[in-house]
């Protein structure tokens, strides 16, 4: 059997338009098997693949990335990969969220210790409480999203958010950012508020982490990321800096070492 | 049952700033000192080392270096109306844990306060009479000390030069010096190295402050300009402006942190003990409940200790040290309705605000390259340094540029009216980060009754 190169979600790309570049899987036919238990519902058992359909803009440099979603079914990724292309999208400049590892990053986050409710404090009392006091709901990051993710994609269900325009999928994203909807129990302006703030996190944050892939982001603002030492410099008033990023994780040879399982403790 | 210790001469509740050096005064009179931290010990090495520190997420988004939320929380609300829930994440306020508590990473602002914040009920009533402070409104609760800024002033210079402060005096007793804050309280003499130097932000906000005839000066910092020896003999290094200072510990031994300027002097004294991971439940005391006796804890494996002590220091964060007498039945707790009890009164909090300042896509401001405790600022309008008789309120705040970093999750500021997200967002935060100033205002002496000792949030 040939690999596998393409999730399924490269058939509905087709409706979003070039602008959205695939977070591609390269899958052999043993991961795709383990890929296929993280499916929420019954599938198919695996079928011949789907032949290598879509090439990139030429002209664009591309982000191709290998995420092996630990957390996010099948259906879930598709969203979360189509939600965040739109927060943070690509343009002719600078990648986007999708080509950062954003998904990836809210994967492994969701799928760790902080998705699990480390750091949350998670005895009552239960209430809603006023807006100045924070989130109040029992649930840990993971139960959040699986919780509103599963009422999404059910609502959607005849029109899945993939298949949406980017204009439709902006404007479904900010219904839920407007809040008043349901999302089987959990409020939609709270379940968008935590996929905005895990967005940037994934955009911004070092790439140890899984995100911020080729340190895309720091690059476009002009962060040099983690190194530490501006004492020469620092009275040089308005001087361009343009070395390049430095991640935490960074070997001698500029290899980013990813591990998401860095715990939020105390050193 | 709690085991019971020997007897020693002084416990503290908490080996941060204040435990520390409470500890080192009196070890050196010969006393015998516990310290008890209800954290982990740790040092700068090989504790605090970069590259490691300078994770954003994990130190300033997750807050890793602050109580976890799951041991323990605390309730909050607003008003007494509320009913308090649990704070589930920290947002506002940051309790820190482990050995050094908040000082290890704090941001190195070293004000002292003013002459008349000591006294200033008898101030302001004397400037502005007592039908102005009647105006004010009931809420309003500010008291004397009890101690002047003239008692203090030579342990702030001791305080400044234990830790190294990097400054440029404005008031040395009673003579304006040029360079330095004019509004100041007089110091008896200059502080102990000269001030940082001045980033691009501070250099534009010093030129317009001058030319409106303000008064700016260097922002007195614990994150040291050049290399120190403590009157300890501990060797501070200079600080590298990398813009990892708040939420982080410094891997330079450049911020002042009781691990760079107290500990090393205390920990090997054969008459301090330091334990770590003991956390103290409650402090005893003697049948006439007048008298501590001691404290009880229990250590890292739950096993329960009573240490008996001449003295119990209450050196734990401020919040914690009202707890911990809460729940040991000492004082009369504060009824915010009566206005009775000291327990809990005046909890007192800092906000900020300011100005976003967007400037010219040439102008690179290059956030990331700052210290905690950088930049220029100006006093004039702070305290009771301009006349409140016509504008109905007291206090003021200081005003400047001393931005402390260019951490992205934190700092991508964009201009009113830009969208929340999306391909404007993004273009928008692309052009202007590194061309902004942020130019905070706090308010350490409240615009509303609000900020200093009056109706503020019950916890």
């Amino acid at each position: 059997m040939a690999d596998i190169s393409r999730r399924t979600m490269v058939k509905a790309r087709g409706v979003i338009g070039t602008s959205m570049l695939p977070a591609g899987l390269a899958l052999d036919d043993a991961s795709a098997r383990e890929h296929q238990k993280h499916k929420a519902t019954p599938t198919k058992p695996p079928s011949a693949p789907a032949p290598v359909t879509e090439t990139p803009a030429p002209s664009l440099r591309t982000y191709r990335l290998t995420t092996a979603y630990l957390f996010f079914n099948d259906d879930e990724a598709a969203f979360i990969e189509s939600a965040v292309a739109r927060l943070i999208p690509k343009d002719d400049r600078w990648a986007g969220a999708l080509e950062a590892g954003v998904p990836n990053f809210i994967d492994k986050q969701l799928a760790g210790a902080w998705g699990a409710g480390e750091r949350l404090y998670r005895n009552g009392p239960w209430q809603p409480g006023t807006p100045s006091q924070g989130y109040q709901l029992p649930l840990t990051p993971a139960e959040l999203f699986r919780t509103a993710l599963g009422a999404i994609n059910k609502e959607l269900s005849k029109t899945p958010f993939v298949q949406m325009s980017p204009e439709q999928q902006d404007g479904y994203l900010k219904s839920l950012e407007a809040g008043g909807k349901d999302l089987a129990g959990v409020p939609s302006d709270v379940l968008f508020a935590h996929l905005w703030q895990s967005t940037l996190e994934g955009f911004f944050s070092d790439p140890v982490y899984g995100g911020n892939h080729d340190m895309v982001a720091w690059q476009m603002i002009g962060f040099p990321g983690a190194y530490a030492s501006y004492y020469d410099l620092i009275d040089q008033h308005g001087i361009k800096i343009d070395r390049r990023p430095m991640s935490l994780a960074e070997d001698v040879h500029g290899h980013v070492h990813i591990d998401p399982g860095i715990p939020a403790r105390s050193p | 049952m709690a085991r019971a210790l020997t007897p020693v001469d002084v416990v503290t509740i908490g080996v941060g700033l204040t435990g520390s050096l409470a500890a080192l005064e009196l070890a050196k009179q010969g006393l015998k000192v516990v310290g008890l931290e209800r954290g982990a010990a740790r040092d700068t090495v090989p504790d605090f080392q970069s590259p490691a520190i300078h994770d954003e997420l994990r130190f300033s988004i997750r807050k890793g270096m602050m109580q976890d939320n799951v041991k323990e929380a605390v309730t909050f609300r607003n008003s007494s109306d509320q009913t308090a829930l649990p704070i589930r994440r920290w947002e506002s306020f940051l309790p820190g844990t482990g050995l050094g508590g908040s000082f290890v990473h704090w941001n190195g602002q070293s004000f002292r306060a003013q002459v008349a914040d000591f006294i200033y009920r008898t101030h302001i009533l004397q400037r502005y009479g007592k039908k102005f402070l009647e105006a004010c409104g009931p809420d309003l609760t500010i008291q004397d000390w009890g101690v002047t800024y003239d008692e203090l002033e030579p342990y702030y210079d001791r305080f400044e030069y234990l830790c190294g402060v990097s400054g440029k005096s404005g008031n040395i007793k009673g003579q304006i010096q040029p360079g330095g804050n004019p509004f100041e309280a007089p110091r008896s003499r200059e502080y102990p190295t000269p001030p940082m130097k001045e980033p691009y932000f501070g250099a534009l906000f010093r030129n317009g402050a001058e030319s409106l005839g303000y008064h700016p000066y260097p922002q007195p910092s614990s994150n040291l300009s050049e290399c120190y020896t403590n009157p300890e003999g501990l060797k501070l290094q200079q600080c590298a402006f990398c813009g990892f200072c708040e939420r982080y510990a410094c891997e330079h031994f450049a911020k002042a942190s009781p691990q760079t300027v107290i500990l090393p002097a205390l920990l090997n004294r054969s008459n301090y003990e330091l334990r770590a991971n003991c956390q103290v439940r409650r402090i005893n005391l003697d049948s006439t409940r007048k008298k501590a006796t001691g404290v009880t804890y229990v250590d890292a494996g739950g096993v329960e200790y009573e240490q008996p002590a001449d003295l119990v220091l209450i050196t734990a964060f401020p919040l914690n040290n009202v707890r911990v007498l809460l729940l040991s039945g000492i004082g009369k707790p504060y009824d915010p309705k009566t206005g009775e009890g000291a327990v809990g009164r005046n909890y007192t909090y800092q906000t900020t605000g300011g100005p976003t300042v967007f400037m010219d896509e040439n102008v690179n401001i290059n956030p990331f390259m700052a210290s905690g405790a950088n930049g220029t600022m100006i006093d004039d309008f702070g305290g009771d340094n301009f006349d409140h008789s016509q504008l109905g309120f007291i206090g003021g705040q200081y005003v400047g540029a001393i931005m402390t970093n260019g951490r992205p999750i934190e700092f991508h500021p964009t201009p009113p009216g830009t969208p929340a997200w999306g391909l404007e967002w993004k273009r928008a935060v692309a052009r202007h980060y590194n061309h902004t100033i942020e130019d905070p205002a706090a308010r350490h002496v409240g615009c509303e009754p609000a900020q200093l000792s009056g109706s503020r949030p019950d916890l």
